[in-house]
């Protein structure tokens, strides 16, 4: 209870307060603008953090992730774009609602809908993260590197694209991280002669070139559709009214939040999958599933509470395990690393006020959000008329700086650039990125926990017959099974499009 | 067949990465101090990427196999000239970025940085070249950038011999 006071009177500063908003606004920006993912905007703000307290520079993260979940939902809805992958499903319902003349609903629904979402989800995170964290207390190496092989192996499976690909790309992010000194014996690996690399390669660098970087790169091969936006109704819509349409779709609501937590917890399933299961889910318990893409609310309900609440989901995994559940908490576990911080089952117990505090944070990025968003609607339609071409070149700064914030050292920006290229390459070349960032976060724990475990006991078949340890790798073989069962119905279908 | 062809090249690539990765780990000193030396888990990682590389090479050799007996389709390979073209933004952004790191340790953060957005501006606006605004707004970006970084953050960006 003392640490719960204690974390409140950390966040409910003027300071956080305000670096919290900054990122809901960042965020929101973001997510409102095609092309730009909500990855990237986290990536972007990771450098700021850096002079931050540890929470603060949570908070600023939180605050992007919170309002760029919700951003996404602007041009969803007004021009049929997903503003973020995790928008995709938002733009079935949102958009024919816009056409028919119902614009202001569909956003205040999807908005509501976001709000309620992000709220289920923090609550989630509350009870559940507690009670994981107790529970991993008692794993040894076996079940560690078990849970992480499950981790990497359950990204792979379930990202886009085929099985060896997401393998691929995750066991080069690992072989990327063993690039420095050796943890247990310190000897230095892979340094090649550069000094600077003793160290290993800097998280963020890493994490801005493969995400920010090789975005930006698809974005000026690809330009995003045009984003004139003319709306022909008001993007207002009376909150009572909102209200009377949240109370009539609550189970929906609560189902759909509920998806997406549960989506969040597995390793590598975020918003986007959230977004697009919880809409199928709803569709097919609604009673007029006909309805669904010709502009129903629930519709737009589904998809937004499902993409919002993915986000205190993926948060589960990471505090009580340190296991990120997809690639914006991979990120905030990079950033809590870079200060010193190490996520799992002991820090619960040894940084209570910290957990606690990016608990508190959810509420009110979420609480933030509804205020921003709703206000702020009519100024975030401004932001599609910057043009890429200055925006794209600004972006590039940020990320120059950024990265060379870490060290004050150009090489950190060769750094950049290097896996600029690499993300870019995976990118066009349908490698999925989330399983290489997993790889590169999780490598060295991945690695020591191994050896930690042979230097016990050097019999491997410990790992099978320690229980929790046998039925992580049990899952992480079910879950290839899975990949390669999904890739031979995903190929036939295709062979049947084609010969049809 | 095209993607087929794309997934030859790429298993090539990541072979060619095991096959460097292999040369590195060759040079890791062996201390005798531990059950387990430093060499041990990159070996394990470098043999089963490259597993899983023969697996995509002949995945997609397969794929072209079947592709070529039945002969489905001619699938025009694009040629270097044309994947350029396809590609001339992207390569060039990518070459102005190394000049600019190279200019940036070299003659420091101001100038560096504005010849960087104004050649940016230069290749990605569309239509008319406004070469006064792209000057102006590169400037400025420079200058907003330099007071948030440095007084805002205290991150002092590399000096030059001007500035």
């Amino acid at each position: 209870m003392e640490d719960l006071l204690l974390s409140f009177e950390t966040i409910l500063n003027i300071k956080t307060m305000l670096i919290l908003l900054t990122g809901v606004v960042v965020g929101i920006v973001v997510g409102s603008i095609p092309g730009f993912t909500i990855t990237m905007g986290v990536a972007l703000t990771l450098p700021f953090s850096f002079s931050m307290d540890p929470i603060n520079g949570i908070a600023l993260m939180m605050g992007v992730q919170v309002g760029g979940s919700s951003g996404g939902l602007i041009t969803a809805c007004l021009l049929g774009i997903p503003g973020t992958p995790s928008a995709m499903a938002t733009t079935f319902d949102g958009y024919p609602m816009v056409k028919k003349g119902e614009a202001g609903r569909a956003l205040a629904v999807g908005l509501w809908a976001s709000f309620i979402g992000t709220i289920i989800s923090g609550i989630v995170l509350i009870f559940m993260t507690p009670l994981l964290a107790e529970w991993a207390l008692n794993f040894g190496p076996w079940e560690m590197f078990a849970l992480m092989l499950f981790g990497i192996s359950a990204i792979a499976s379930l990202s886009e694209g085929s099985l060896v690909k997401g393998l691929i790309a995750g066991v080069i992010g690992i072989a990327f991280a063993m690039v420095g000194t050796d943890p247990l014996v310190g000897t230095s690996r892979f340094t090649y002669g550069f000094t600077e690399l003793l160290a290993g390669f800097n998280f963020l660098p890493v994490l801005i070139g493969v995400f920010a970087f090789s975005q930006l790169m698809t974005d000026i091969k690809n330009p995003p559709d045009s984003m004139d936006i003319k709306v022909n109704s008001s993007v207002s819509y009376p909150i009572l009214k909102t209200l009377k349409d949240m109370w009539t779709s609550k189970l929906n609501v609560i189902r759909s939040s509920l998806i997406g937590v549960f989506v969040g917890i597995l390793p590598a399933a975020g918003g986007s999958i959230a977004n697009i299961l919880s809409y199928d889910i709803a569709k097919k318990f609604s009673k007029t599933p006909e309805k669904y893409g010709t502009g129903e609310k629930d519709g737009v309900i589904a998809a937004e509470s499902a993409n919002n609440s993915s986000i205190g989901g993926a948060f589960v995994p990471m505090l009580a395990f340190g296991i990120p559940g997809d690639a914006v908490t991979a990120m905030m576990l990079g950033a809590l690393l870079i200060h010193g911080i190490q996520p799992g089952p002991l820090l619960m117990q040894n940084q209570p006020v910290l957990v606690y505090g990016i608990f508190i944070s959810i509420f009110i990025a979420a609480i933030f959000m509804l205020l921003v968003q709703s206000f702020g609607i009519k100024a975030f339609l401004k932001i599609n008329d910057i043009p890429q071409h200055v925006l794209i070149p600004l972006i590039l700064m940020l990320c120059v700086l950024g990265s060379f914030a870490v060290n004050n050292r150009t090489f950190d920006v060769w750094v950049l650039l290097l896996f600029g290229l690499i993300g870019y390459w995976m990118k066009n070349n349908g490698f999925p990125l989330p399983p290489f960032i997993l790889g590169i976060i999780l490598g060295p724990m991945i690695e020591q926990n191994l050896r930690q475990a042979i230097t016990i006991n050097s019999d491997l078949s410990v790992f099978m017959t320690r229980p929790i340890s046998a039925v992580l790798i049990v899952l992480a073989v079910l879950s290839m099974v899975y990949g390669i069962y999904n890739n031979i119905k995903s190929k036939k279908e295709k062979g049947s499009l084609q010969s049809s | 067949m095209q993607a087929a062809k794309r997934d030859l090249v790429n298993a090539l690539v990541v072979i060619v990465f095991c096959g460097i990765a292999y040369y590195g780990a060759l040079q890791i000193p062996i201390r005798g101090a531990a059950k387990t030396e430093a060499d041990f888990f990159p070996k394990i990682i470098i043999g089963l990427l490259l597993f899983l590389a023969v697996c995509l090479l002949v995945s997609a050799a397969y794929q072209l196999w079947k592709g070529k007996s039945a002969q489905r389709e001619k699938v025009a390979v694009a040629g270097f000239r044309q994947r350029f073209a396809e590609n001339r933004k992207v390569i060039l952004t990518f070459v102005i970025f190394a000049i600019y790191i190279f200019l940036l340790q070299e003659i420091g953060y101001f100038i560096s940085s504005i010849l960087f957005l104004f050649a940016l501006y230069l290749l990605l606006v569309p239509g008319k070249k406004r070469y006064v605004v792209g000057i102006i707004g590169a400037v400025l970006i420079t200058v907003l950038l330099f007071v948030v970084f440095q007084y805002g953050l205290s991150v002092y960006l590399p000096g030059g011999t001007l500035f």
